[in-house]
């Protein structure tokens, strides 16, 4: 048996006040297509291009 | 968060996702079923353990914030989303605070070491600050739940 919804609704309610919502909407305009994400390049520096549709 | 920051936290979500109930993965657009599957690390080691409950699983805090957005966009009723954004925006306001808080401590140990330094945060309307950061981050909530029904509405 899996979890279930009321196991995800006490879960993300305990956490809630840890969770940026800067990080939600980044995450949403990722998932969104709104923003690419590139690999890191060989200097160690993340390259992030930002992409509106 | 970077590629690679995503990139674990693909890979954690799709083993979570096998062992949360069907009928919620269900509700998940394809696309980002098949998102997580398309970037997954195939180095991540996972932590979880299926025979814990879920608060006890030691999940990364990207996937955290990943089933928050999920949970709020597909699997909430209204009442719960509404629940739920007052528990985000006091974690906001409570995040705000420190950081008001941290400042202040910055000025006076500038000020005990008599540094001659302008405090300027004085002069800042801090109520108004704090409540245009608050209402931006509302408007945040309010857009991602539009920007889900445009891209992903299922129905």
């Amino acid at each position: 048996m899996g979890f279930g919804k009321a196991d995800i609704a006490a879960f993300v309610k305990s956490r809630a006040k840890d969770v940026k919502v800067s990080d939600m909407k980044d995450m949403a305009d990722v998932l969104a297509g709104k923003r690419t994400l590139s690999k890191t390049n060989e200097l160690g520096n993340n390259s992030i291009e930002n992409e509106e549709r | 968060m970077t590629y690679e920051d995503y990139a674990d936290l693909a890979a954690e979500m799709n083993i979570l996702l096998r062992y949360i109930d069907d009928e919620l993965v269900e509700k998940i657009p394809q696309k980002i079923i098949e998102f997580f599957q398309d970037i997954a690390s195939p180095h991540f080691k996972s932590r979880i353990d299926p025979r814990l409950p879920l608060d006890q699983q030691l999940l990364l805090p990207s996937t955290e914030a990943m089933l928050t957005l999920l949970y709020r966009q597909y699997w909430c009723t209204d009442e719960e989303r509404e629940e739920l954004d007052h528990l985000l925006l006091e974690g906001e306001e409570a995040r705000v605070e420190q950081d008001q808080a941290t400042f202040d401590n910055i000025f006076q140990k500038i000020e005990s070491n008599e540094v001659d330094f302008v405090n300027e945060s004085d002069n800042l309307p801090i109520e108004v600050q704090e409540n245009t950061i608050m209402d931006r981050i509302r408007s945040i909530l309010d857009a991602l739940t539009e920007l889900f029904k445009k891209l992903f509405n299922k129905d």
